[in-house]
């Protein structure tokens, strides 16, 4: 037996190589739950702990992890349910107007049913690049009387724009045949769309309107600018004035946090694979 | 053509009607205004209107660079070329390198992945102030730990010296996941066969990694790189809920957003200067332009079609 075969070689290469990844895979463990996990632990730990205790002491360990005094305050002095009701609005109506106009513009422009076709499609990539529309749409959505009033901030986040790229990508991937035979069967548009394109857009619904929702729960400068209001705060908005509210009291601010932190968390548990895959989808038709 | 019929004549229109409410919302909304904003640039526009609307030529842009004034604009311009630079190069590789660790097969990978994730979607808001209760300067475990091991104490967002790096910190903190799944994305579409030859013809890890997964992710590299580079430069919710821009930590899109729209828009004049402020958002558009162009030079070269 040689022992300084290729194969025994390739063999001892192949191992220090395993060797060297599981140690950078214990080493991105351990970054991972230092930075990552232990954080939302602390976060809830802070959420549960008296605000005493959090003065005397604020790294130890809560001393009943069933004290949700917290909570309780944050929903009984600070309206958080109106808040939260807002966000859903406001995402809900948001939501429904965009993936229905949006999923019909994208239904003409994939099948080139509209002269120049590729130019709207670029006409809609291109606001990925254009300057930040921010102080116009001030301006306008003021002189519409339409500032610091939900039904502004609405039409200002019905944004076809990256939905759009994306549901021109699902649709051509539906043959134009099945538009043919349809209308040879004396099928009218409106139920061309109503029951067969519609039925087969759900799981492009779905992403786009997780991707969507994120986008409008998280968008803190439009709450922040065009909803003035404490009455017609979202959530986020809300979150931003307690800041200043608690200060240096943490418990109830970390409550409030996690409160607002929760369903997102738990919609990502549920739609982990459909959350990531749009995500991905998104950046990389931008 | 389009196939179907509806009522009898002009079936030419309908798909003008389908596409025209998405076009309007889009184009009164968003695309109008963002060109607007380049016509601003060179008005003095303000927010409350208090005089007539001029055309004013290119005075915005050369205020802007006027050395008497420059100081603080020039902190702005430094933080956001800083920012970008340490953003992109940071974020990039540690989602490279993360995505390459969670490509390879081990238990409890999925949850790593989400978790790394996470941050994306719970937004810059909430991870803010998890940092921020974090980093409590009176005891929190950040501060406690730098005391007992350093001995330095730092107030964290509210320390000049430092909190533009703990908001660069944040951001990488925030975003290294979206990167991640990016390059995931492309390492996943890469045929295993490609390895088992290497590994026949007895190459070993680095030569696998020099020659099939980067060449095969250069297109994920491309579109982080410049998704990080647009979305750094644009960057000023970060600083909004952490340091609101004070502590020297502006950035050229804070600066526009602080000119516009809080009361007191830097040098001492007042806010609401729409004008100068649309001028430094073109600035940052055309930093994002050249950006974008380079990245297609240099990188799309790079790209191989499998």
């Amino acid at each position: 037996m040689n022992s300084t075969s290729p194969i025994g070689k390739q063999t001892i290469l192949k191992k220090k190589f395993i060797n060297a990844t599981t140690y950078l895979i214990i080493a991105f463990v351990i970054f991972m739950v230092i930075l990552y996990i232990f954080p939302l632990l602390y976060l809830i730990n802070i959420s549960l702990k008296t605000p005493k205790d959090f003065m005397m002491n604020p790294t130890s360990f809560t001393k009943s992890l069933i004290n949700i005094e917290n909570y309780i305050t944050v929903f009984e002095k600070n309206n958080f349910l109106l808040f939260f009701f807002n966000s859903i609005w406001y995402t809900f109506t948001a939501n429904i107007v965009t993936l229905s106009i949006t999923a019909l513009a994208a239904f003409v422009i994939s099948r080139k049913y509209v002269k120049f076709s590729n130019f709207f499609y670029i006409l809609f990539l291109m606001g990925i690049f254009l300057p930040d529309p921010l102080i116009p749409q001030f301006l306008l959505i003021r002189s519409l009387g339409l500032y610091n009033n939900p039904i502004g901030y609405i039409l200002l986040r019905t944004n076809p724009g990256i939905i759009m790229l994306l549901m021109v990508g699902y649709y051509k991937t539906i043959p134009k045949e099945f538009d043919e035979a349809a209308a040879l069967d004396g099928c009218g548009t409106v139920r061309y769309l109503w029951q067969i394109l519609l039925p087969m857009s759900k799981p492009i619904f779905a992403t786009s309107a997780i991707l969507f929702s994120i986008g409008i729960w998280n968008d803190i400068i439009g709450q922040v600018i065009f909803l003035t209001s404490p009455k017609y705060y979202p959530i986020l908005r809300a979150l931003f004035t307690f800041i200043g509210q608690y200060g240096n009291n943490w418990p109830p601010l970390a409550a409030a946090v996690f409160l607002v932190a929760l369903p997102v968390i738990v919609l990502f548990i549920f739609f982990q694979k459909h959350i990531i895959s749009s995500m991905v989808a998104s950046g990389l038709k931008g | 053509m389009y196939p179907f019929r509806f009522g009898k004549k002009r079936a030419y229109l309908i798909p003008y009607l389908i596409l025209l409410p998405a076009l309007l919302f889009y184009c009164i909304f968003h695309l109008f205004p963002s060109l607007v904003t380049v016509i601003f640039s060179f008005t003095n526009i303000t927010r409350t209107g208090y005089r007539p609307v001029e055309f004013i030529g290119l005075d915005n842009f050369i205020e802007f660079f006027r050395p008497a004034t420059f100081f603080e604009k020039g902190v702005a311009l430094k933080n956001s070329f800083l920012f970008t630079f340490l953003v992109v190069f940071i974020q990039t590789g540690l989602g490279l390198l993360f995505a390459i660790l969670l490509n390879k097969k081990w238990k409890t990978r999925s949850f790593f992945r989400a978790t790394l994730f996470l941050p994306v979607i719970m937004g810059i808001t909430v991870n803010a102030l998890i940092w921020k209760l974090m980093f409590y300067p009176m005891g929190g475990p950040v501060s406690s730990l730098l005391k007992s091991v350093f001995d330095i104490s730092s107030l964290f967002f509210r320390d000049p010296q430092t909190a533009f790096m703990w908001i660069i910190f944040l951001q990488i903190w925030t975003y290294t996941g979206f990167t991640c799944v990016i390059f995931l994305a492309g390492l996943q579409g890469i045929p295993n066969e490609y390895y088992e030859a290497a590994k026949v013809e007895g190459a070993d890890g680095w030569y696998q990694f020099r020659f099939i997964t980067f060449p095969l992710i250069a297109q994920a590299l491309t579109v982080n790189v410049l998704l990080a580079v647009i979305g750094a430069l644009r960057t000023y919710d970060t600083m909004l809920v952490t340091t609101n821009g004070l502590y020297n930590t502006s950035t050229m899109a804070f600066y526009m957003f602080r000119l516009a729209f809080m009361s007191e828009g830097g040098s001492g004049r007042a806010g609401g200067r729409l004008g100068f402020a649309s001028s430094v958002a073109t600035i940052l558009f055309v930093f994002i332009f050249l950006v974008a162009l380079i990245t297609q030079k240099f990188l799309r070269k790079r790209e191989v079609e499998l």
